[in-house]
């Protein structure tokens, strides 16, 4: 009994598996299923982490005005949720000189052209955010904008074109007839959130609105060191016109909130394969039983329990490792459209190669209970009953 | 004549208590050896227990040169791998198989190949052009036939078969049987049947009768 007759039994289970393709093919799916959502939960898991990271890449603080620091962080770097509202400019300028402020990019909120961000920034913003243009060059003065690249093809907007923004983000309440915005850039894409926005300089934003201050909606920033991080908060809080947020305190609260969305995935994605791993025992149990008058001949002919188990685990683990693939292969249709973040599509990830390791070890020890089932048949009574 | 298997004192005990003794018998090289009786006497138990597919409560059974079995001691993987045929009472089959597959599997299963001699009997057995066949869908005759052949995979000592001809007619019983008695002659195999069908009388060299009822309780 070598190795070469384990494998000649795994082949011989596949070859009964053939004689019911269908079956096969159906509890693959299954199995695809249940593993291809545990794949899609963890790239989104994994993607959603990224973006939290590379969106701050380099972000200490972030100076706004007093109010929920979740809904600030989200309106300011993710561009997902509306401000807070304004900070004073001397304020903030104020503090952008402060020795332990090594760098900060003010940012001002504008208008929206159907549904997508204006953003006024500074040119250091551009260098910041990595901005490489596919084509045309960076604003050069007021209402020239460049546009990201989904900002782009969503607003099908080309190079040279003029087009107008609508007021504030609340709402349709008039369009701004008589400030033409003119695309002078596009941006290539950067698979981050400014992929989504157009950019302008800051006096674009308030040029539009000459009758309201010229404030900042919140303004990015770089500190010398992380202890001055951790420190300028309170003393920028104290006097009451502004707030600093510390991202990485945000993110973890935003991190659980996610993580909670992600539990309930797993969560139903480890049911789903756990039912499809079910059907598979109850399906050669059953096998087990209907043939067992074909088992038991093969027992009285010398096949032994190895041979037995080899016959019934090989089809557990195409079938598993059919399942496997087919999950990873579905991941396209986790690149949901509007999502807010790149996921890793085709790429592997180490969950992967686990759950391949976990669905083989799943697979040898659940193909033991119809093998015990078979063995425990008595060849004597099976084959008087046939 | 070589014995090609002894059996001495041999009995099974059901995990129920229920006992069945059988008398001390002697297969011979070439000869086909039949227990006889009614049914519900046991030929079936003996038949098992002597291909090695239940145990022994006492006496020994011998091939000589190559195995004994006693009881006690589990069954040498041999005796059924190698030593042993098996004819079912009716033709059964791995559904969805050729024949050719139903052999192969057989041979899989007593770990060993299918040899050219073995397929060489096609011929005689009136299944030539059948091996790619759905052994499932052949007809009752044809079906009995790769049963037979079925049990000659991997050169048994002794096939054993269990009812053979019940669900067969006359013409194909005495086909099957006469199969068997070449099969003996040509390997100098022995060929044991239980039967209580009176058509394979003809064929037996030998009879060991199954006249006493079980006896019961310990």
């Amino acid at each position: 009994m070598g190795f070469s007759t384990f494998f000649k039994s795994f082949a011989w289970g596949l070859l009964h598996l053939r004689t019911r393709p269908g079956q096969a093919f159906g509890q693959a799916l299954l199995v695809a299923v249940g593993l291809g959502a545990a794949m899609g939960v963890e790239r989104l898991h994994r993607a959603s982490d990224q973006a939290l990271v590379d969106e701050l890449e380099g972000i200490d603080l972030v100076l706004s005005a007093v109010g929920s620091p979740t809904q600030a962080l989200l309106a300011s770097v993710f561009h997902l949720d509306n401000p807070v509202g304004n900070i004073d400019t001397a304020w903030a300028n104020r503090w952008m000189k402060h020795p332990d402020i090594a760098q900060a990019f003010p940012l001002a909120y504008g208008d929206e052209s159907k549904g997508v961000r204006i953003l006024g920034c500074t040119p250091a913003f551009y260098d910041w955010k990595k901005m490489d243009l596919r084509e045309g060059r960076l604003p050069a003065k007021p209402f020239e904008v460049i546009a990201g690249v989904d900002a782009a093809s969503k607003l099908d907007l080309k190079l040279g074109d003029s087009f107008y923004g609508s007021h504030g983000a609340e709402g349709d309440l008039g369009d701004h007839t008589d400030h033409p915005y003119q695309v002078v850039g596009i941006g290539d894409a950067r698979g981050k959130a400014v992929d989504g926005l157009l950019l302008t300089p800051l006096e674009t934003v308030w040029d539009v609105h000459p009758d309201a201050p010229a404030d900042y909606t919140a303004v990015l920033v770089r500190t010398q060191s992380p202890m001055a991080a951790l420190f300028l908060p309170r003393s920028i809080r104290s006097d009451g016109k502004g707030m600093a947020v510390s991202p990485p305190l945000e993110i973890n609260r935003l991190r659980s909130l996610l993580d909670q969305g992600n539990r309930l995935f797993s969560g139903m994605s480890t049911l789903m394969t756990a039912i499809a791993l079910f059907a598979m025992v109850l399906m050669w149990w059953n096998f087990a039983l209907e043939r067992r008058a074909e088992l038991a001949l093969l027992r009285a002919n010398g096949a032994n329990g190895i041979q037995i188990y080899g016959f019934i685990a090989g089809p557990f683990f195409f079938v598993l490792g059919m399942g496997w693939a087919l999950g990873w292969l579905a991941q396209g249709i986790w690149s949901l459209p509007g999502w807010p973040v790149t996921l890793p599509l085709f790429q592997w990830i180490p969950l992967d190669f686990y759950l391949l390791g976990w669905g083989g070890l799943a697979a040898a020890l659940l193909a033991l209970l119809p093998t015990w089932r078979a063995l425990t048949t008595s060849i004597h009574t099976a084959l008087l009953d046939a | 004549m070589n014995p090609v298997l002894i059996s001495h004192a041999a009995s099974h005990v059901y995990p129920s208590g229920r006992t069945v003794v059988w008398p001390d018998f002697t297969l011979y090289a070439g000869q086909v050896v039949g227990f006889k009786g009614h049914s519900g006497c046991g030929k079936s138990t003996a038949l098992h227990t002597t291909g090695g597919l239940l145990p022994l409560a006492t006496g020994t059974l011998e091939l000589p040169d190559l195995g004994l079995l006693r009881p006690g001691v589990s069954v040498p993987p041999l005796w059924r791998k190698h030593w042993m045929g098996w004819v079912p009472q009716r033709p059964f089959f791995w559904p969805g198989f050729s024949v050719l597959k139903n052999l192969e599997m057989t041979a899989w299963a007593k770990s060993t190949a299918l040899t050219p001699s073995l397929l060489d009997l096609v011929v005689p057995l009136e299944l030539d052009g059948l091996l790619l066949e759905r052994a499932d869908r052949l007809s009752l005759g044809q079906q009995q036939r790769v049963s037979l052949l079925r049990s000659m995979v991997g050169s048994p000592r002794v096939i054993l078969a269990d009812e053979p001809t019940a669900s067969l007619d006359d013409f194909q019983a005495a086909q099957a049987l006469k199969i068997l008695q070449n099969w003996a002659q040509e390997t100098k195999g022995a060929v044991l049947i239980a039967s209580h069908d009176a058509r394979t009388h003809s064929f037996l060299d030998d009879s060991i009768l199954f006249h006493k009822p079980t006896t019961d309780g310990l």
